[in-house]
């Protein structure tokens, strides 16, 4: 294989576990989750300062970065369980800017703008993951474990009550279910994978800094979900690679050296818009945003921001 | 099969022949090219928050490609439009792998750089930085720059502040990068060890262009003069809005200020702003040349940044003509070079892979930058 294309893979592992733990709170639960890329950025730094601060072997390293995580995900989740859509997203878009200006100003323990350098690539019994053909292996292993915690996840009791919070929150506080419980579960499972793959990102990249992780991390995040489609695993993994991989080819258009960085996004957002339009509800989507994107005139509206199944007849 | 997934399968497909057959199309460009070109690999921001910084390196090194063609020396670039290391690094493995470029130039966003050494170094791949060099790309063996080493210019700065304008109390104002952080380290270092005291750091964001928060501040401590660490259009209206404050001191900057849109965004505030200069005492030929020809083709005053894009891929084109491309004898004629007379001043290379350069404070005078009396 070569080298380009298995860097374009490894990013591509380490970013569907983060679209598909984002789709977790997201398209299961309906949490309008925009701290996904702050939990990416503690269990990035959380790794990078265990292995390098205290010489904590990888292994525990990246378990460490996904409790830590984990446990930001609960916090955030008490203050943040009350609200619901765009107040929630407003909550967790407010964590998220909250951890990067930590990030930046604590630089006794951050090093702030410089960064972290020099982060150690893992090893087990004396094998250096520093191989491309190593390291892809290591985030394949890694998303196949995601997949398959957040498959069983969905697919278990728990998950039904995820999805009946979306659908209908009240509905299922009728049913005795505590919801909010749920939604912070949520928000904490979710936390945790965005952390491994912040420890699988840091140990890749060996070097972090706070705009490894800013907000452009984040709307690339969304946009995978979304281009994915929401509530699918499939869809995530497909966001995830589509996205990675489509400014790829265009790097290879010989364009004019004045309109290489312009033309190549302009092409970019032009072949976004086509699939979205090709496909509005994502390309493997479960559920769409009805009401924003109705289907059919004849069909009765649900109430704005109110998820609703796609095809139910087939299901 | 669904109709949807049969469609996202020939999707896929279709972008993976599409990405493979291009990538076979430049390797075989790259192999029966290698002979009669060299290939040089830019990674630089063409858009978003650098795009300036990044327009300005593909304009300086266009004009040296131009001017090497004419001395039959034909060099091909390709850029790579990538700031953060999500995008340098896959920009980095096409540019090595598919491209077979011999060097790397045009770097920018240390954010994105930093992650390159590594893999630089195990290709043992030769690498430019455009931008002033921050400790942290220092001493890397196979990083090298036209440019400064940032202590030596917040040495210079700090001595001129305590020295010539006898200045004993400082402010410094910086941006959040590692750029922004290592003047922050310095300056303060040098101005106690020449007796200023420094008052207070402030920190702004680098998409910053509202400073009048950390202005205010600045103003109730009075201090005799403000280290600003900001680029173009932001570092003018920082000094702006320093003087609609009522603020007087003298505000100094590094040699990356010498930018026409830093005054052209201050106006008639820019008047006694002070920066330093890697300008050579009696401007060489070449930078006289090159200014003229930058102004020329690209109806703009050229900056230090676009300066040292065009020396560091003259540079790169002399070194790889007497080596015929070999690594390690490049890296040994890199280290030769001494008193090289460039667009952007005289260089030598150092042992660290940054350049010496004498260093002058210049001052804005009538809304251009002038040589300090």
């Amino acid at each position: 294989m070569f080298p380009y294309f298995e860097n374009l893979f490894i990013l591509g592992s380490i970013f569907s576990i983060l679209s598909v733990s984002l789709n977790l709170s997201m398209g299961w639960t309906g949490l309008f989750n925009l701290g996904h890329a702050a939990f990416f950025a503690i269990g990035a730094y959380v790794s990078a300062l265990l292995t390098l601060g205290i010489g904590m072997p990888f292994w525990v390293a990246i378990i460490a970065a996904g409790l830590f995580a984990a446990v930001f995900g609960y916090l955030v989740s008490i203050p943040a369980r009350k609200l619901r859509g765009d107040y929630l997203a407003l909550g967790t878009l407010g964590f998220a800017f909250i951890v990067e200006a930590v990030l930046k100003n604590w630089t006794d323990v951050t090093r702030g703008p410089l960064g972290i350098p020099g982060i150690p690539k893992p090893e087990l019994f004396g094998f250096v993951f520093s191989g491309l053909e190593s390291y892809l292996l290591l985030t394949i292993a890694a998303l196949a474990i995601t997949i398959f915690i957040i498959h069983r996840t969905v697919n278990s009791p728990f998950g039904r009550v995820l999805k009946a919070i979306r659908e209908d929150e009240t509905a299922a506080k009728t049913l005795g279910k505590d919801t909010l419980r749920y939604k912070s579960l949520a928000l904490t499972i979710s936390a945790f994978f965005a952390g491994v793959a912040g420890s699988l990102y840091a140990h890749y990249i060996t070097f972090i800094d706070p705009t490894s992780f800013s907000f452009p991390v984040l709307i690339l995040l969304l946009s995978m979900v979304v281009i994915g489609g929401t509530a699918s695993i499939r869809g995530s993994i497909a966001g995830a690679f589509l996205l990675i991989l489509l400014p790829e080819p265009l790097r290879f258009i010989g364009l004019p050296s004045n309109l290489i960085g312009a033309g190549r996004q302009m092409i970019y957002a032009v072949l976004l818009l086509l699939i979205l339009l090709k496909r509005p509800g994502g390309l493997f989507g479960e559920y769409s945003w009805h009401a924003k994107h109705p289907r059919t005139s004849g069909k009765q509206s649900l109430p704005a921001g109110v998820f609703r199944k796609k095809h139910a007849s087939t299901r | 099969m669904k109709a949807r997934t049969k469609w996202i399968v020939i999707a896929v497909i279709v972008i993976a022949f599409a990405g493979y057959g291009a990538y076979l199309k430049t390797q075989n460009e790259a192999n029966g090219l290698q002979q009669k070109e060299i290939r040089i690999g830019v990674i630089a921001p063409l858009t978003g928050n650098f795009a300036l910084q990044g327009e300005r390196i593909r304009n300086g090194m266009e004009l040296a490609r131009e001017e090497l063609l004419q001395n039959n020396i034909s060099i091909k670039i390709i850029y790579e439009d990538a700031c953060i290391a999500k995008d340098t690094i896959p920009a980095f493995t096409k540019l090595t792998e598919s491209d077979n470029v011999s060097m790397i130039g045009g770097s920018f966003c240390l954010a994105g750089f930093v992650p390159l050494i590594p893999m630089a170094q195990q290709k043992n791949i030769i690498m430019f930085n455009t931008a002033k060099n921050p400790s942290i790309v220092l001493n890397k063996s196979i990083v090298f720059s036209t440019n400064l080493a940032i202590e030596q210019d917040s040495e210079f700065q700090a001595r001129f502040a305590a020295d010539n304008i006898s200045a004993k109390t400082s402010v410094i104002i910086y941006y959040t990068t590692p750029f922004g952080q290592d003047f922050a380290k310095y300056i303060p270092i040098y101005f106690e060890q020449y007796g200023g005291k420094i008052l207070s750091s402030q920190q702004v964001e680098l998409s910053a262009t509202d400073f009048r928060t950390e202005l205010t501040k600045i103003k109730e401590l009075k201090p005799d003069v403000i280290f600003a660490v900001h680029l173009s259009n932001s570092l003018g209206n920082l000094i702006k809005e320093a003087r609609e404050l009522g603020i007087n001191s003298t505000i100094i900057s590094n040699s990356e200020a010498e930018d026409p849109s830093v005054i052209a965004a201050a106006g008639d505030a820019s008047e006694g702003f002070v920066i330093s200069s890697s300008e050579p005492e009696v401007k060489s030929a070449a930078a006289i040349e090159f200014e003229s020809k930058y102004k020329e083709r690209f109806n703009d005053s050229p900056n230090p940044i676009a300066s040292n894009a065009y020396d560091s891929l003259k540079i790169q084109a002399l070194v790889y003509e007497k080596c015929n491309g070999l690594t390690e004898c490049m890296k040994k004629e890199l280290h030769k070079i001494s008193g090289y007379e460039g667009a952007s001043g005289t260089i030598t290379i150092r042992e660290d892979g940054s350049s010496y350069k004498p260093l002058l404070m210049k001052i804005v005078r009538n809304g251009t930058f002038v040589r300090y009396p």
